[in-house]
């Protein structure tokens, strides 16, 4: 979008965003969050494999190879190496002082080594472990031995990359629509107008529980369903805003300048409703985040096993007698969204039109 | 003057309602005229339905009775309760639901409670021993079964009657068949129950009938044990077109000991049953000393935990435990600690629900047999026992475990190991492995199948196989539909695997024909057959032939012999990976219920089925006071397991 050039009016309210503190720390919290989660990153922070071996004078980086079967490390299975007893093992050989390269091996393994979806069962104990320094499960264990923290950690992840997607979408939808009948309002604006009304009184949530039926839902196919019913409640907002700026002089003097549609509705009109758009911004996320989490709670959402808080959710509501299950879950959701909206409100104030408005 | 004749013409009309209300409640003994009436009422409809077949409702003389019948009455068989029970108290039962309706057939009929008014607690003509697998009296007195297994003889115990006072004759039993045939009670499944299984049913006199069966099986008395219980005709004598309505709340006369008086019914809340004093059953051997609480208060509580705590604070006389998490963790309180509760665990040897894992050989790759046995190998369910089960239940061995000896002897799942399964999986020719560690063939075709599943519980179950078999070199991925379309994918062979547990049979010995033969795999234009329980699609013409033997067989030798024969095919074929049995059934009571010596029988299900129990009001005392003053006693867990198999 080549001349897209941010208000200065909006430059003023980024940096009026910086002044509010509790918004702005917020935002720096998540967008660390968003970054150690990430696809490729947070696999460093939370994984079974280790980040570095050096077994016999030659260094392996595990993390993103090809998987290393037991036999490459001195074990005599052809599986995956698991790189725990690994650790164990050369700190036992190491121990013993076997005269060769014992001693010189080690294995760096991530924070938390553990993956979301293996099982650390602990002979003789069962059910969920609470958690404990030594073992690593540093918010203890669900029923089945997997680690609280990695599912917490994997389920933000995918979370996020479903709330961001999921607000791109809407935002691409709702904003290009919502503009576009705003501004060209007439008959198309009618149109459209009736095609939202029907389409809002679809119930969701049957849609999803009947395609939950019929396949198999993944991420996208999920991201796919929230777009096609979330992108309505946007429109209405970006419609209202293109409207009353349209009838505004700076758009009819840059159309008596000559000036096109699309450089009218990109360089003038755009930039001027971007404060109302921003505001949505959080809440669409927190929005994605709860919807998400509902319907994972309700059996509807990601596949087992995938990772997801959710899930979490309902398996603590189930064991309610390991309470560390259900308040990670708890904790964890309401932390996420405590920031978002923080950030959400934050971004509020400092896009408030009342505060800049040139039309006092 | 007026007031007055308002007065009595309100009286009568109660006396009325009265008369009604005793009359349509099988809990009240009718005496007199209304008694004399009720023996004498005959149905005209179902006389004209009796006319108009004549060819299934015989009359005949007592001496046209065949020569050389073998009469039995089991006597001879153990008694399984005690004599030492006494009868008294109040029970507390748990259901999940309200019942909608008190009647047995019909629209919403097949609720939790039924079972309380009729299965368990209602008489048929013979039943099952839970020691032997033999029969014991029950309506009937005496039984024979014919030369050729497709005919029964029954003499009925003259001291047989309903609980409104009316005796058990003949009648009652022309009059299922009347009343279970009719389009007024909805329920299509009776309809031709009682259409197709039975074909003709003699009347001798009023106390001998015999009932013809379609089919000669060997275990013939099977068709009466659960089935046939004997009808009031008289208190259906409004039967018509609004059956299922006018019938909705009224309790229908019982044989059975426990009755329900209509001011016992609060709707929505709790139901209360009484024990009827007089008993018809009440000294006869195998009913004596059963049945023994006075009263039993069945209170709604929906959501199982909730139960859980309610028994726990002693809400609940007794508790069913269902899971591992239950017996450990839930009952895991101080009143189980300080000994006011016992947890008792008792092996029984009845067919067992089969968790198994069903390989679809229609599939691409699974119609290899080095892939299901690879499969077998490296789906650890030792590992499921060991963690997810804690270790409270067995491995199955076949697929048709706890048919005692028409089950295999001595063939074992194949336990999980990584080597064998690599071994045989290198025999299909997947020798590479892949980045991630799946193993491939040559042509590139990863080792990697979809587990289907309808059970939301058992998620984690799978979740632990996908791990393990990820070792082996195999992919699961898990589908977890809803429940109606798991069901729906799997019966239109649409899986690859299945997790699932399907109904054990009601004979005496396994079923073959619907889970392995080809008239349940394939249409007859070769397109796969939906709609079908034969989840491995197995079709071999030899497995067919067996299986037309073995249902055709009246001989019970026969039977067991092809039951091993298949059984061991069916274990070679490898496409039925079995999975886990609960050998035994736990609950928890609290310690002033007591029970006979050996606490069951063989062949009980659930420790509430024989009713044997009783409730001893000395030690209850004790106990709330113990409770009372903090007294513990010792902390009892009670194992019985004289007929647990190793």
């Amino acid at each position: 979008m080549k001349g897209f050039k941010l208000n200065p009016i909006t430059v003023k309210k980024l940096k009026r965003f910086r002044g509010i503190r509790r918004g702005y720390y917020s935002f720096l919290i998540f967008l660390f969050l968003l970054i150690i989660t990430f696809w490729g990153i947070g696999e460093y922070f939370v994984n079974s494999r280790a980040l570095a071996v050096s077994y016999e004078g030659k260094l392996y980086f595990p993390t993103h190879s090809a998987f290393h079967p037991g036999t490459d490390f001195g074990f005599d299975y052809s599986y995956e190496t698991n790189y725990r007893d690994l650790k164990e093992k050369f700190a036992e050989d190491s121990e013993s002082q076997v005269e060769n390269s014992g001693g010189s091996n080690w294995v760096l393994m991530p924070m938390v080594p553990f993956n979301p979806f293996e099982n650390d069962f602990i002979e003789g104990k069962y059910g969920p472990q609470p958690p404990t320094w030594e073992g690593k499960h540093f918010l203890g264990t669900d029923n089945v031995g997997r680690d609280i923290l990695a599912r917490l950690f994997y389920g933000f992840r995918y979370a996020m990359t479903f709330a961001l997607l999921y607000m791109v979408a809407v935002f691409l939808i709702g904003v290009t629509l919502g503009c576009a009948m705003g501004y060209f309002g007439g008959t198309f604006d009618l149109l459209a107008q009736r095609v939202i009304e029907i389409w809002q009184n679809i119930p969701f949530l049957y849609i999803v529980i009947i395609v939950a039926a019929i396949i198999r839902p993944n991420l996208f196919i999920l991201l796919l369903i929230f777009v096609v019913f979330g992108w309505t409640s946007l429109t209405y907002y970006m419609r209202t805003e293109s409207y009353r700026e349209k009838s505004r002089d700076y758009v009819a003097a840059a159309r008596v300048l000559g000036a096109g549609n699309w450089r009218i509705i990109v360089r003038h009109i755009l930039p001027n409703t971007i404060s109302t758009l921003v505001t949505f911004l959080p809440f669409v996320v927190a929005s994605a985040i709860t919807s998400l989490t509902a319907l994972d709670f309700l059996n509807f959402g990601l596949p087992a096993p995938t990772p997801s808080w959710g899930e979490l959710l309902k398996r603590g509501v189930q064991n309610l007698n390991d309470p560390w299950i259900v308040t990670s879950a708890f904790s964890g959701l309401v932390f996420v969204l405590t920031i978002v909206t923080f950030i959400g409100e934050a971004i509020r104030e400092a896009f408030d039109p009342k505060k800049y408005t040139v039309y006092r | 003057m007026l007031s007055a004749l308002f007065l009595a013409s309100c009286g009568s009309d109660k006396d009325e309602e009265n008369a009604a209300e005793r009359k349509y409640s099988g809990a009240f003994r009718l005496e007199g005229e209304a008694l004399n009436a009720a023996v004498s009422y005959r149905s005209e409809a179902a006389a004209a339905f009796y006319a108009e077949n004549s060819d299934f409702f015989k009359e005949a003389n007592i001496d046209d009775l065949p020569a050389g019948l073998k009469w039995e009455n089991g006597e001879g068989q153990e008694v399984f309760a005690s004599a030492d029970a006494i009868r008294g108290g109040e029970e507390t039962i748990v259901v999940a639901d309200f019942p909608r309706t008190l009647r047995v057939v019909g629209d919403d009929s097949s609720n939790s409670f039924r079972s309380f008014i009729h299965d368990d607690h209602n008489m048929p003509l013979v039943k099952k021993h839970p020691g032997t697998g033999q029969h014991y009296p029950g309506i009937a007195r005496e039984w024979a079964v014919s030369e050729d297994k497709k005919t029964v003889f029954f003499r009925i115990d003259p001291d047989a009657e309903f609980s409104d006072g009316v005796p058990v004759r003949a009648n009652h039993f022309s009059y299922i068949f009347y009343f279970m045939r009719s389009t007024w009670i909805n329920a299509p499944w009776y309809n031709n129950w009682h259409e197709e299984k039975y074909t003709h049913l003699t009347r001798y006199d009023d106390l001998t009938i015999s009932i013809g069966l379609k089919d000669a099986k060997p275990d013939s008395l099977r068709f009466f044990e659960e089935d046939l219980f004997p009808l009031p005709e008289h208190f259906y004598d409004e039967f018509g077109e609004d059956f299922l309505t006018r019938y909705t709340w009224r309790f229908a006369p019982t044989t059975g000991p426990y009755v329900i008086f209509p001011k016992d019914i609060r709707k929505g809340k709790s139901i209360t049953q009484t024990r009827l004093d007089t008993w018809w059953a009440n000294d006869k051997k195998f009913w004596r000393n059963r049945y023994n609480p006075d009263t039993r208060k069945f209170t709604v509580i929906r959501d199982p935990d909730k139960t859980a705590e309610a028994f726990v604070a002693g809400d609940l006389d007794m508790f069913r435990v269902r899971t591992p998490e239950g017996w450990e963790d839930k009952l895991d309180k101080p009143n189980v600690e300080k000994g006011y509760i016992v947890r008792a665990q008792y092996y029984n040897q009845t067919p067992r629900p089969c968790y198994s894992l069903r390989i679809n050989k229609s599939k691409p790759l699974l119609d290899d047999l080095n892939v299901r046995l690879g499969l077998n190998y490296a789906s650890d369910f030792e590992l499921v026992l060991e963690q997810f089960f804690r270790g409270a239940y067995q491995r199955m061995r076949t697929s048709s475990d706890g048919y005692g000896e028409y089950s295999h002897p001595d063939l074992r799942a194949r336990k999980f190991s990584v080597e064998k399964a690599r071994e045989h999986f290198a025999k299909a020719g997947f020798t590479k492995s892949g980045p991630d560690g799946i193993l491939m063939n040559e042509k590139g075709e990863r080792l990697s199948f979809t587990i289907v599943t309808g059970y939301r519980k058992l998620i984690d179950v799978l979740g632990i196989l996908q791990q393990s078999a990820r070792k082996a070199g195999v992919d699961f991925q898990i589908d977890n539909p809803e429940t109606t379309a798991a069901w729906k994918k799997v019966q239109e062979k649409k899986h690859e695997i299945v997790l699932s547990a399907l109904n054990h049979s009601v004979e005496t010995y396994p079923r073959y024909w619907d889970f392995w033969h080809s008239y349940n795999a394939y249409k007859s234009d070769g397109s796969l057959k939906p709609e079908t329980n034969n989840f491995t699609v197995s079709a071999y013409p030899e497995w067919d032939e067996l299986i037309d033997r073995y249902e055709k067989s009246t001989d019970l030798d026969e039977i067991k012999k092809i039951a091993h024969e298949l059984e061991g095919k069916i274990h070679d074929d490898a496409a039925f990976i079995p999975g886990w049995v609960r050998p035994y059934f736990q609950c928890a009571y609290w310690r002033w219920i007591q029970w006979p010596e050996g606490f069951a029988a063989r062949l009980a299900r659930e420790h509430d089925e024989l009713c044997v129990h009783w409730i001893d009001s000395d030690i209850k005392k004790e106990t709330l006071e113990a409770m009372k003053t903090g007294k513990a006693f010792k902390k009892q867990t009670m194992i019985f397991d004289r007929y647990k198999i190793e």
